[in-house]
């Protein structure tokens, strides 16, 4: 009996004392192993996501700016001026804020299409990418501008905002040159009939419904009061006259079908 | 590209190599634009640009402007059209001369005052292209105002799009119901409509 209630002896295993420290070592290997290769691949994906905006030429335009001003090789008088920098600053704003009025406008947008499911998760990503790249633009144009003059940042950005609506105005202005031509174009048969015609018109075809001074001076009031009276006073020359050139020409209609055009 | 980027110190100007221009054109307008800002900035003297307030706005331009456009409305009422169009026309240029940074409120002021004289005058010369585009370009910056749709409604007519008119018509009665001069166009416009489709009586 006494020999089956004998218990072995367990058998004990020796290991070094570096074990557990190679054990762990290799476990924090694979770990900064799978995390640089990780990282590696989201930064790829990143950089192969296709960015919303074109390439924004203002940054690079400042970026290189900036190089030259602080490389010792050029020499002092040849080195951007500190204003023309600033400028560029300022442009570099001008597009970020644009850019930044642009997602925000857009948002909601993205954001019905992808709840829709009418957009995928990829262009909606690349929303997302563009929405953070955006934060990151404008917080280091404020270290920028700090570095240029404290306090600079106060007024930085109202300036840049107005820069920015100045230069979409005077786009949408010059848009309006070209455009002509191209309406000209789309309403080709239109505009054969109208212009051509212009001699004819006097004498056969309605008159000029032109919008008369009045119209002009009612906008006048509220913008310009000074030229109000001015105004006003034309108004009732030029209202006889375009009474009586409606009267003539238009008016033929309203006799005829006085209303009727309404019940339409 | 860095290279090819060319800082003149005397005149202050960026410039770009006439290759590149033609491959990037938007470069070019870029470095135009940021020139154009650079001198900006120092014609104005002070070490940054100031904050855009009516105090800041260039009032020797306003008064230069303010001139053009009273020129233009006498030239209106001698009935030379053509000529106040030419006043409306060098007064714009100039508002797009300002500085860059001044401001915004008062450019668009200005703006729109001289744009809806000149859509006039545009119409009054039988030049409905110009005219819409004006007008057009007035409802961009005040949705809310009836005579603009009247212009552009105007426009539209003697161009022939009929439809677009009675719409621009009707969006302008939606803000005012009582415009007499809007109401009348609107009657005519609809006969004409009728008209074309062969239903008039």
């Amino acid at each position: 009996m006494a020999e089956e209630t004998a218990i072995p002896e367990p058998e004990i295993i020796k290991i070094s004392v570096f074990t557990p420290l190679i054990y762990v070592g290799v476990v924090l290997s694979v770990f900064v192993a799978f995390s640089i290769i990780y990282r590696r691949r989201r930064l790829n994906t990143l950089r192969q996501t296709e960015p919303l905006f074109k390439e924004n030429y203002n940054a690079i335009l400042y970026q290189n700016l900036k190089e030259q001003y602080h490389n010792q090789n050029i020499p002092k008088d040849q080195r951007p001026h500190e204003k023309v920098l600033k400028a560029a600053l300022l442009r570099r704003a001008v597009e970020a804020i644009r850019r930044s009025m642009k997602l925000k406008e857009c948002e909601s947008i993205f954001n019905k299409l992808y709840q829709n499911g009418l957009i995928g998760d990829e262009i909606f990503k690349q929303y997302e990418i563009q929405l953070k790249f955006q934060e990151l633009e404008l917080k280091e144009i404020v270290q920028e501008c700090e570095s240029y003059k404290k306090g600079w940042v106060q007024t930085f950005f109202p300036v840049a905002q107005e820069i920015c609506f100045n230069e979409a105005l005077r786009r949408r202005l010059k848009a309006m040159e070209g455009r002509e031509e191209a309406l000209a174009e789309l309403w080709q048969c239109f505009v054969e009939k109208t212009e051509p015609a212009k001699p004819k018109t006097k004498k056969t075809s309605p008159a000029p419904a032109v919008v008369n001074e009045k119209e002009t001076t009612g906008e006048n009031k509220a913008s310009v009061e000074d030229t109000k009276e001015e105004v006003e006073e034309d108004e009732e020359s030029d209202e006889e006259a375009n009474n009586e050139t409606q009267k003539t020409s238009t008016g033929q209609n309203k006799k005829k079908k006085k209303g009727k055009g309404k019940k339409k | 590209m860095e290279a090819l980027i060319n800082y003149d110190s005397k005149s202050k100007n960026l410039s770009i190599s006439s290759e590149l221009e033609s491959e990037l054109p938007h470069l070019k307008l870029e470095i135009d634009q940021l020139n154009t800002l650079t001198h900006e900035i120092i014609a104005n003297g002070a070490d940054v640009p100031p904050v855009p307030t009516p105090e800041t706005f260039n009032k020797d331009i306003s008064k230069m402007v303010r001139k053009l456009y009273e020129g233009g409305v006498q030239a209106f009422r001698l009935g030379k059209f053509e000529e106040s169009v030419k006043q409306f026309n060098i007064a714009i240029e100039m508002i797009t001369r300002r500085a860059k940074f001044d401001s915004f409120q008062g450019t668009i002021q200005e703006l729109s005052l001289l744009l809806m004289s000149r859509a006039d005058a545009y119409l009054k010369t039988k030049e409905y292209l110009k005219a819409y585009n004006d007008a057009d370009l007035l409802l961009g910056m005040m949705m809310n105002t009836p005579e603009n749709f009247l212009r552009r409604g105007v426009a539209n007519y003697f161009l022939g799009n009929y439809e677009a008119a009675r719409a621009d018509y009707q969006r302008g009665l939606s803000f005012e119901e009582d415009h007499d001069r809007l109401n009348a166009e609107l009657t005519i416009c609809l006969d004409k409509i009728l008209e074309e489709n062969g239903d008039y009586l």
